[in-house]
């Protein structure tokens, strides 16, 4: 210790504006310490005294700050991140302790990204956010995707509804109420015309007026009207052809390929005129969606959901900034958000678009070099948990805009400790070290 | 945080399954994936319903053009309006519009035009329009343009407009404050519009008339044959010549 203070004193302070940058900024001492009204008071009068304490609780603070392994460039302070709910814990230096600080929910809204290896604590920060927001945040909505039943101990009745894909009931062409139709069909067929049957567009929607216009025709006959579903599209394809050998009838064979796949994805699950869309995006409800073993019907279930989410959301009054209305998750997110030429910029026009409505994506993924860099950078807050390959290290550091020290880390991090990054933030938008609580 | 906001209702699944409208079976083919599929029908072509009218695009591009505004305009702007890019589709959706019978189309030069059948009208449920003239589409297109040049200098102008006792149309009469001009816009033969420029002289209500056109050596030939012209001659102090480029018209 002595060496050290020697060593401290070669060197001159910093001028006070400095030194109270860096005790906020680099130790994470709260406003209200002590130590900040000892500068100011040294700054006016410049008692050599008060500079020798200032100097000893520097070396102290450097010397605590050495001994923690895991700990960032920077340390947010406990008084700024004191809004939200407790998610997470931070180094607390003077007393080497974790103290906990605060997330605030609406940030979700901006959507949120979860990488690491498996068994860091992705799933584990994850089931935290659940069970802090069913708690303390009990308006908002939730829809958990979970392939893998990481959540079924959490996401119980009669806080939650757990559904299975096999008990699930949707229609893709029956809108919202109050949406209008055109508008909701014209979004459906861009949902539905993602990738492969892109060029099978005008055919599909020829198809899906000609099914209208019979529902609308039974309709004028007396009977109900009833929607349309993907199941009546898939008959209409297979029953009705083109002409053979033109470019329509190969259109209408991949059509006809590509829904009946969808289709038998599950044999009930399009199989209505009304589904449960509007039940689903107005609760707390985890969809187990193991059934699903192509990543195009896991896609084409997931589109579908946001967009009906967003296009419900989008009549009803919303506020200014928007507050966390619904929260949607996303497991194995790589599967869904791979880079690619077409289709990316549809889940990132919907991600803006979603900021506004008070809707919020969590993403959980392994690989955040295997997500498009279009939805990384759609995300406001991500949280990186250890990686191993140099391809993810480089990810994570341009996303994260981390140092070479705090890079070197990445490799190094022991389950349950993640570097975090809240991007525009108001007041702490750098990136920190912090500890996922364990689990009761 | 936010505020008091509704609370999230969780539904039991035997509520969630009840909100379900069961689908309508319509058509013979199976629908569970199971179940043994029956080859499929030979070609047929598909029976149109009664009630089933073109897609919503091709009734855009109706929409579009029984716009009193928007008749004149070229194709292109059409799909700008409507917001169609693709080439294909572009294609599908005239075709379509063209085997129902609702339009035909005009073409000259690089510019395409639409000319609305009366059964397109009938289908929109408007009238079809009146006095369009007999000339072609560039005709219209180019007396559409000076028509919108008379209207900002504060004229009233009626294209195809009738004047004279005798009820002679015009290509185009703007009734200014202290004047009437014709506009007469010469594309066919010398003789037909020497024929033209008699007529609107005859009918004794303009004060000025304004011969225009596209060609310069048409616009020679009609004025070397005005000058002499036994009718004309006497009155070309009221007739100006006027040459219209469609790049800078002025």
């Amino acid at each position: 210790m002595g060496g050290r203070l020697d060593r401290l004193g070669d060197r001159p302070l910093p001028d006070p504006g400095t030194l109270v940058r860096k005790l906020r900024e680099e130790y994470g001492l709260p406003d209200s310490d002590e130590l900040f009204r000892r500068v100011k008071t040294w700054a006016v009068t410049g008692n050599p005294q008060l500079e020798q304490y200032i100097r000893r609780c520097l070396a102290s603070l450097r010397k605590h700050r050495d001994e923690l392994r895991f700990v960032g460039d920077k340390v947010p302070p406990r008084d700024i991140l004191a809004r939200g709910i407790p998610l997470l814990a931070v180094p607390s230096l003077p007393n080497r302790t974790l103290s906990l600080v605060m997330f605030d929910p609406d940030r979700l809204t901006l959507h949120t990204i979860v990488v690491g290896l498996p068994g860091t604590g992705k799933t584990t920060l994850v089931r935290g956010l659940l069970r802090l927001l069913s708690k303390l945040c009990p308006w908002v909505r939730i829809i958990v995707f979970d392939p893998n039943r990481s959540y079924l101990d959490v996401c119980t009745w009669p806080d939650w509804l757990a559904a299975r894909l096999l008990d699930l009931c949707l229609n893709p062409f029956a809108p919202p109420d109050r949406y209008a139709l055109d508008a909701w069909l014209s979004e459906t067929l861009d949902v539905l015309c993602l990738d492969e049957l892109k060029h099978s567009r005008y055919l599909l929607q020829c198809r899906i007026d000609w099914l209208f216009a019979l529902a609308r025709s039974r309709e004028a006959r007396g009977e109900p009207f009833c929607y349309p579903s993907l199941v009546d599209l898939r008959n209409n394809l297979a029953a009705k052809r083109e002409r053979p050998g033109s470019v329509m009838e190969r259109y209408r064979e991949a059509a006809l390929n590509v829904i009946e796949g969808r289709v038998r994805t599950c044999a009930t699950l399009y199989d209505c005129a009304r589904g449960m869309e509007p039940f689903l995006s107005n609760t707390r409800a985890r969809i187990a969606t193991e059934g699903i073993g192509n990543v195009a019907n896991m896609e084409f279930l997931f589109s579908h959901l946001i967009h009906f989410v967003a296009a419900r959301r989008s009549l009803e009054p919303l506020e200014m900034p928007p507050s966390l209305h619904t929260l949607i998750v996303l497991e194995e997110a790589q599967m869904l958000l791979q880079p690619r030429a077409e289709g990316i910029s549809f889940y990132q026009n919907m991600m803006l678009r979603m900021r506004a409505l008070g809707v919020g994506i969590l993403f959980v993924s392994q690989d955040l070099s295997r997500i498009d860099p279009l939805i990384v950078a759609a995300c406001g807050n991500i949280f990186a948990f250890a990686q191993s390959s140099r391809g993810n290290k480089r990810a994570v550091q341009a996303t994260l805009d981390l140092s070479p020290r705090e890079t070197g880390l990445l490799g190094e991090l022991p389950p349950g400790v993640v570097f975090a990054r809240m991007a525009g933030h108001r007041e702490w938008p750098y990136p920190f070290v912090a500890h996922v609580p364990m689990e009761d | 945080m936010s505020g008091v906001q509704d609370p999230v209702i969780v539904p039991t699944m035997e509520a969630l399954k009840a909100s379900v409208v069961p689908r309508r079976r319509v058509s013979a083919t199976p629908d569970t994936p199971g179940a043994p599929v029956a080859p499929f029908p030979p070609f047929e072509p598909c029976p149109e319903p009664a009630d089933l009218g073109p897609s919503a695009k091709a009734m855009a591009v109706l929409r579009f053009y029984a716009y009193i505004g928007n008749r004149e305009k070229p194709l292109e702007a059409c799909w700008k309006a409507i917001g169609v890019k693709s080439g294909s589709q572009k294609a599908r959706i005239v075709e379509e519009l063209q085997r129902h019978g609702l339009m035909r189309l005009e073409s000259k030069g690089r510019r395409k035009m639409v000319r609305l059948y009366k059964r397109a009208y009938g289908l929109l449920g408007i009238a079809p329009p009146k006095g369009d003239g007999v000339g072609g589409c560039i005709h219209k297109v180019i007396v559409a343009q000076l028509a919108d040049m008379f209207r900002a200098r504060g004229y009233d102008v009626h294209i195809e407009g009738e004047i004279g006792p005798h009820r002679k149309r015009i290509d185009l009469v703007a009734y200014g404050h202290r004047r009437v001009v014709g506009l007469e816009l010469g594309l066919s033969r010398v003789a037909q519009e020497l024929a033209n420029l008699r007529a609107d002289l005859f009918a004794g209500v303009l004060d000025l008339l304004l011969f225009v056109a596209t060609d310069p050596s048409m616009l020679n030939k009609v004025r070397a044959g005005a000058a002499s012209d036994p009718v004309i001659a006497p009155h070309i102090h009221r007739i100006h010549f006027c040459l219209f480029s469609e790049e800078e018209p002025s």
